[in-house]
Protein backbone atom coordinates (compact mmCIF):
# COMPACT_ATOMS: atom_id res chain seq x y z
CA UNK A 1 0.00 0.00 0.00
CA UNK A 2 1.35 3.37 -0.72
CA UNK A 3 -0.68 4.87 2.27
CA UNK A 4 1.54 4.28 5.66
CA UNK A 5 -0.28 2.68 8.49
CA UNK A 6 1.29 2.19 11.63
CA UNK A 7 1.44 -1.66 12.11
CA UNK A 8 -1.22 -1.54 14.97
CA UNK A 9 -3.73 0.12 12.81
CA UNK A 10 -2.64 -2.11 9.91
CA UNK A 11 -3.59 -5.55 12.13
CA UNK A 12 -6.81 -3.01 13.52
CA UNK A 13 -8.04 -3.05 9.52
CA UNK A 14 -7.31 -6.50 8.90
CA UNK A 15 -8.88 -8.12 12.00
CA UNK A 16 -12.24 -5.78 11.07
CA UNK A 17 -12.17 -7.23 7.51
CA UNK A 18 -11.63 -10.66 7.54
CA UNK A 19 -13.99 -10.69 11.22
CA UNK A 20 -16.79 -9.00 9.54
CA UNK A 21 -16.41 -10.57 5.66
CA UNK A 22 -16.42 -14.37 7.24
CA UNK A 23 -18.90 -13.46 9.73
CA UNK A 24 -21.47 -11.58 7.50
CA UNK A 25 -20.75 -13.90 4.29
CA UNK A 26 -20.01 -17.16 6.02
CA UNK A 27 -21.75 -16.82 9.41
CA UNK A 28 -17.85 -18.42 10.50
CA UNK A 29 -16.61 -16.61 13.59
CA UNK A 30 -13.37 -16.80 13.46
CA UNK A 31 -10.63 -15.61 16.12
CA UNK A 32 -7.73 -13.10 15.09
CA UNK A 33 -5.62 -14.38 18.04
CA UNK A 34 -4.51 -18.01 18.45
CA UNK A 35 -1.58 -18.22 16.20
CA UNK A 36 0.23 -14.89 16.44
CA UNK A 37 1.75 -13.79 12.61
CA UNK A 38 3.53 -15.34 10.26
CA UNK A 39 2.03 -18.81 10.26
CA UNK A 40 3.05 -20.75 6.94
CA UNK A 41 0.34 -23.21 6.04
CA UNK A 42 2.14 -26.27 5.94
CA UNK A 43 -0.72 -28.21 4.03
CA UNK A 44 -1.89 -27.80 0.05
CA UNK A 45 -3.17 -24.51 0.31
CA UNK A 46 -5.88 -22.72 -1.87
CA UNK A 47 -5.41 -18.63 -2.33
CA UNK A 48 -7.07 -16.01 -3.58
CA UNK A 49 -5.60 -12.88 -4.86
CA UNK A 50 -6.40 -9.28 -5.36
CA UNK A 51 -4.32 -6.31 -5.87
CA UNK A 52 -5.02 -2.66 -4.90
CA UNK A 53 -4.64 -0.15 -8.03
CA UNK A 54 -4.43 3.37 -7.76
CA UNK A 55 -3.52 5.79 -5.19
CA UNK A 56 -3.69 3.18 -3.03
CA UNK A 57 -1.38 0.30 -4.07
CA UNK A 58 -0.92 -3.79 -2.85
CA UNK A 59 -1.45 -7.09 -2.76
CA UNK A 60 -3.85 -8.88 -0.19
CA UNK A 61 -3.80 -12.74 -0.52
CA UNK A 62 -6.20 -15.06 1.55
CA UNK A 63 -4.23 -18.65 2.55
CA UNK A 64 -6.40 -21.41 3.61
CA UNK A 65 -6.75 -25.59 3.45
CA UNK A 66 -8.59 -27.15 0.70
CA UNK A 67 -10.74 -28.67 3.63
CA UNK A 68 -11.31 -24.71 5.22
CA UNK A 69 -12.09 -23.77 1.52
CA UNK A 70 -14.62 -26.50 1.05
CA UNK A 71 -16.46 -25.44 4.29
CA UNK A 72 -16.58 -21.97 3.55
CA UNK A 73 -17.97 -22.90 0.12
CA UNK A 74 -20.31 -24.44 1.80
CA UNK A 75 -21.23 -21.95 3.85
CA UNK A 76 -22.18 -19.86 1.59
CA UNK A 77 -23.63 -21.01 -1.21
CA UNK A 78 -25.47 -23.32 1.15
CA UNK A 79 -24.32 -26.69 -0.74
CA UNK A 80 -23.26 -30.01 0.56
CA UNK A 81 -19.61 -30.13 -0.09
CA UNK A 82 -19.96 -33.31 -1.88
CA UNK A 83 -21.75 -31.60 -4.80
CA UNK A 84 -19.34 -28.24 -4.93
CA UNK A 85 -16.99 -28.21 -8.19
CA UNK A 86 -13.29 -26.58 -8.11
CA UNK A 87 -14.75 -23.34 -9.91
CA UNK A 88 -17.36 -22.96 -6.86
CA UNK A 89 -14.47 -23.41 -4.14
CA UNK A 90 -12.34 -20.90 -6.56
CA UNK A 91 -15.29 -18.19 -6.72
CA UNK A 92 -16.08 -18.31 -3.04
CA UNK A 93 -11.98 -17.85 -2.14
CA UNK A 94 -11.81 -14.93 -4.91
CA UNK A 95 -15.22 -13.26 -3.70
CA UNK A 96 -14.17 -13.57 0.01
CA UNK A 97 -10.42 -11.90 -0.77
CA UNK A 98 -12.09 -9.56 -2.84
CA UNK A 99 -14.44 -7.92 -0.08
CA UNK A 100 -11.42 -8.68 2.39
CA UNK A 101 -9.30 -5.98 -0.03
CA UNK A 102 -11.97 -3.93 -0.50
CA UNK A 103 -12.91 -3.23 3.21
CA UNK A 104 -8.69 -2.96 3.98
CA UNK A 105 -8.50 -0.53 1.40
CA UNK A 106 -11.04 1.57 2.87
CA UNK A 107 -9.74 1.76 5.99
CA UNK A 108 -5.80 2.82 4.94
CA UNK A 109 -6.81 4.97 1.87
CA UNK A 110 -7.06 8.53 2.58
CA UNK A 111 -10.33 10.41 1.26
CA UNK A 112 -11.17 10.96 -2.27
CA UNK A 113 -8.30 9.38 -3.44
CA UNK A 114 -9.62 7.18 -6.61
CA UNK A 115 -8.46 3.32 -6.18
CA UNK A 116 -9.95 -0.06 -7.46
CA UNK A 117 -9.69 -3.88 -6.82
CA UNK A 118 -8.57 -6.23 -9.99
CA UNK A 119 -10.54 -9.45 -10.38
CA UNK A 120 -9.57 -12.27 -8.05
CA UNK A 121 -6.67 -14.58 -8.67
CA UNK A 122 -6.94 -18.26 -7.39
CA UNK A 123 -3.63 -20.74 -6.76
CA UNK A 124 -2.94 -24.05 -5.49
CA UNK A 125 -0.59 -25.87 -4.54
CA UNK A 126 1.45 -27.20 -1.86
CA UNK A 127 4.26 -25.01 0.08
CA UNK A 128 3.77 -21.92 -2.24
CA UNK A 129 6.01 -18.88 -1.19
CA UNK A 130 5.17 -15.37 -2.52
CA UNK A 131 8.59 -13.68 -2.63
CA UNK A 132 9.09 -10.16 -2.72
CA UNK A 133 10.76 -7.79 -4.85
CA UNK A 134 12.92 -5.13 -3.54
CA UNK A 135 10.82 -2.24 -1.67
CA UNK A 136 7.83 -4.43 -1.12
CA UNK A 137 7.37 -5.65 2.24
CA UNK A 138 5.07 -8.46 3.67
CA UNK A 139 2.92 -8.35 6.45
CA UNK A 140 1.39 -11.67 7.99
CA UNK A 141 -1.87 -11.73 10.04
CA UNK A 142 -3.21 -15.29 11.44
CA UNK A 143 -7.14 -16.30 12.71
CA UNK A 144 -8.35 -19.48 14.07
CA UNK A 145 -11.35 -21.04 13.64
CA UNK A 146 -12.53 -24.93 14.36
CA UNK A 147 -11.93 -25.77 10.73
CA UNK A 148 -8.63 -24.72 10.16
CA UNK A 149 -6.07 -21.78 10.41
CA UNK A 150 -6.71 -18.87 8.15
CA UNK A 151 -3.84 -16.60 6.90
CA UNK A 152 -4.33 -13.30 5.04
CA UNK A 153 -0.93 -11.24 3.84
CA UNK A 154 -0.59 -7.98 2.03
CA UNK A 155 2.24 -7.20 0.06
CA UNK A 156 2.88 -3.26 0.05
CA UNK A 157 5.80 -0.39 -0.16
CA UNK A 158 7.50 0.31 2.25
CA UNK B 1 -50.53 -12.09 -10.50
CA UNK B 2 -46.95 -11.00 -11.58
CA UNK B 3 -44.42 -11.03 -9.63
CA UNK B 4 -42.06 -8.41 -9.94
CA UNK B 5 -38.80 -9.33 -11.33
CA UNK B 6 -35.91 -8.88 -9.79
CA UNK B 7 -32.21 -8.95 -12.32
CA UNK B 8 -28.75 -9.90 -10.40
CA UNK B 9 -25.18 -8.92 -12.24
CA UNK B 10 -22.30 -10.01 -11.06
CA UNK B 11 -20.19 -12.88 -12.00
CA UNK B 12 -19.31 -14.61 -8.74
CA UNK B 13 -22.21 -17.14 -8.33
CA UNK B 14 -21.51 -17.10 -4.86
CA UNK B 15 -22.50 -13.53 -4.22
CA UNK B 16 -25.21 -13.80 -6.40
CA UNK B 17 -26.46 -16.74 -4.29
CA UNK B 18 -26.21 -14.76 -0.86
CA UNK B 19 -27.98 -12.21 -2.61
CA UNK B 20 -31.14 -14.15 -3.96
CA UNK B 21 -30.92 -16.13 -0.60
CA UNK B 22 -31.36 -12.39 0.92
CA UNK B 23 -34.03 -11.31 -1.53
CA UNK B 24 -36.31 -14.87 -1.58
CA UNK B 25 -38.60 -13.52 1.02
CA UNK B 26 -40.08 -11.54 -1.69
CA UNK B 27 -42.45 -12.78 -3.43
CA UNK B 28 -40.20 -12.01 -6.66
CA UNK B 29 -38.44 -13.66 -10.00
CA UNK B 30 -35.37 -14.18 -9.36
CA UNK B 31 -32.73 -13.60 -12.91
CA UNK B 32 -28.82 -13.97 -13.03
CA UNK B 33 -26.14 -12.71 -15.29
CA UNK B 34 -22.82 -13.21 -15.08
CA UNK B 35 -21.31 -10.15 -16.37
CA UNK B 36 -22.43 -6.84 -17.69
CA UNK B 37 -22.97 -7.41 -21.50
CA UNK B 38 -25.06 -10.88 -20.65
CA UNK B 39 -27.40 -8.57 -17.90
CA UNK B 40 -28.41 -5.45 -20.65
CA UNK B 41 -29.42 -8.71 -22.26
CA UNK B 42 -31.80 -9.98 -19.80
CA UNK B 43 -32.50 -6.30 -18.91
CA UNK B 44 -34.11 -6.19 -22.25
CA UNK B 45 -35.67 -9.39 -22.15
CA UNK B 46 -37.22 -9.37 -18.93
CA UNK B 47 -37.47 -5.81 -18.09
CA UNK B 48 -37.14 -5.99 -14.02
CA UNK B 49 -38.63 -4.19 -11.58
CA UNK B 50 -35.05 -3.83 -10.09
CA UNK B 51 -31.34 -4.79 -11.11
CA UNK B 52 -28.52 -5.72 -8.53
CA UNK B 53 -25.69 -4.80 -10.34
CA UNK B 54 -21.97 -5.43 -9.07
CA UNK B 55 -19.24 -2.74 -10.01
CA UNK B 56 -16.28 -5.21 -10.91
CA UNK B 57 -16.93 -7.63 -13.64
CA UNK B 58 -15.14 -8.91 -16.58
CA UNK B 59 -16.22 -8.52 -20.14
CA UNK B 60 -18.41 -5.34 -19.18
CA UNK B 61 -18.22 -3.66 -15.43
CA UNK B 62 -20.77 -2.41 -13.78
CA UNK B 63 -20.03 1.72 -14.07
CA UNK B 64 -20.36 0.75 -18.05
CA UNK B 65 -23.16 -1.34 -17.69
CA UNK B 66 -25.13 1.19 -15.45
CA UNK B 67 -24.04 3.80 -17.96
CA UNK B 68 -25.73 1.86 -20.78
CA UNK B 69 -28.80 0.96 -18.67
CA UNK B 70 -29.26 4.75 -17.93
CA UNK B 71 -28.48 5.47 -21.70
CA UNK B 72 -31.38 3.21 -22.86
CA UNK B 73 -35.13 4.44 -23.04
CA UNK B 74 -36.07 0.47 -22.03
CA UNK B 75 -34.11 0.49 -19.56
CA UNK B 76 -33.49 4.06 -18.41
CA UNK B 77 -36.10 3.71 -15.22
CA UNK B 78 -35.49 0.55 -13.96
CA UNK B 79 -33.44 1.21 -10.07
CA UNK B 80 -30.21 -0.13 -9.78
CA UNK B 81 -28.46 -1.00 -6.58
CA UNK B 82 -24.67 -1.21 -7.01
CA UNK B 83 -23.17 -3.57 -5.31
CA UNK B 84 -19.23 -3.40 -4.70
CA UNK B 85 -16.43 -4.86 -2.50
CA UNK B 86 -14.91 -1.60 -2.70
CA UNK B 87 -16.26 0.85 0.25
CA UNK B 88 -15.46 4.40 -1.64
CA UNK B 89 -17.39 7.50 -0.62
CA UNK B 90 -16.59 9.31 -3.86
CA UNK B 91 -17.30 6.08 -5.69
CA UNK B 92 -20.71 5.95 -4.02
CA UNK B 93 -21.22 9.55 -5.22
CA UNK B 94 -20.07 8.72 -8.78
CA UNK B 95 -22.62 5.95 -9.12
CA UNK B 96 -25.35 8.16 -8.00
CA UNK B 97 -24.26 10.81 -10.42
CA UNK B 98 -25.00 8.31 -13.05
CA UNK B 99 -28.65 7.34 -11.75
CA UNK B 100 -27.43 4.47 -9.60
CA UNK B 101 -30.37 4.19 -6.73
CA UNK B 102 -28.03 2.80 -3.98
CA UNK B 103 -24.40 2.11 -3.46
CA UNK B 104 -24.08 -1.29 -1.03
CA UNK B 105 -20.84 -2.22 -0.65
CA UNK B 106 -20.87 -6.27 -0.04
CA UNK B 107 -19.63 -6.52 3.37
CA UNK B 108 -21.99 -4.59 4.54
CA UNK B 109 -25.08 -6.29 6.36
CA UNK B 110 -26.77 -8.28 3.73
CA UNK B 111 -30.10 -7.00 4.89
CA UNK B 112 -29.25 -3.58 3.56
CA UNK B 113 -29.98 -4.92 -0.25
CA UNK B 114 -33.22 -6.46 1.55
CA UNK B 115 -34.52 -3.39 2.92
CA UNK B 116 -33.59 -1.21 -0.19
CA UNK B 117 -35.29 -3.81 -3.03
CA UNK B 118 -38.15 -3.44 -0.74
CA UNK B 119 -38.01 0.59 -0.89
CA UNK B 120 -37.32 0.43 -4.86
CA UNK B 121 -40.19 -2.10 -5.52
CA UNK B 122 -42.57 -0.19 -2.97
CA UNK B 123 -43.33 -3.33 -0.91
CA UNK B 124 -44.53 -3.59 2.48
CA UNK B 125 -42.64 -5.64 5.00
CA UNK B 126 -44.78 -8.82 5.62
CA UNK B 127 -46.97 -8.50 9.14
CA UNK B 128 -45.67 -10.30 11.79
CA UNK B 129 -48.14 -13.25 12.38
CA UNK B 130 -47.52 -13.85 8.30
CA UNK B 131 -44.02 -14.65 8.69
CA UNK B 132 -44.40 -16.75 11.38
Amino acid sequence: MSVIATPQDLKMYVDDAVITVFENMLGMMIDPSRYGANLTLLEPQVIGMVSITGATQGVVCLRVSPGFSSEAASAMLEMDEDSLSEPDINDVIGELANMIAGKIKAGLSTGGEPCGLSLPTIVRGRKIDLESISGVKRHSFSFAHDCGPVVLEIYSLE
Amino acid sequence: MNHPKILLIDDSRATRSVVAKMLSGLQCEIVEAANGALGLDQAHLHLPGLIVLDMTMPVMDGVETLERLKADPATSAIPVIMLSANSNAEEMEQMKARGAAHYVTKTQKPKLILDYAMELLKLEPKPVAEAA
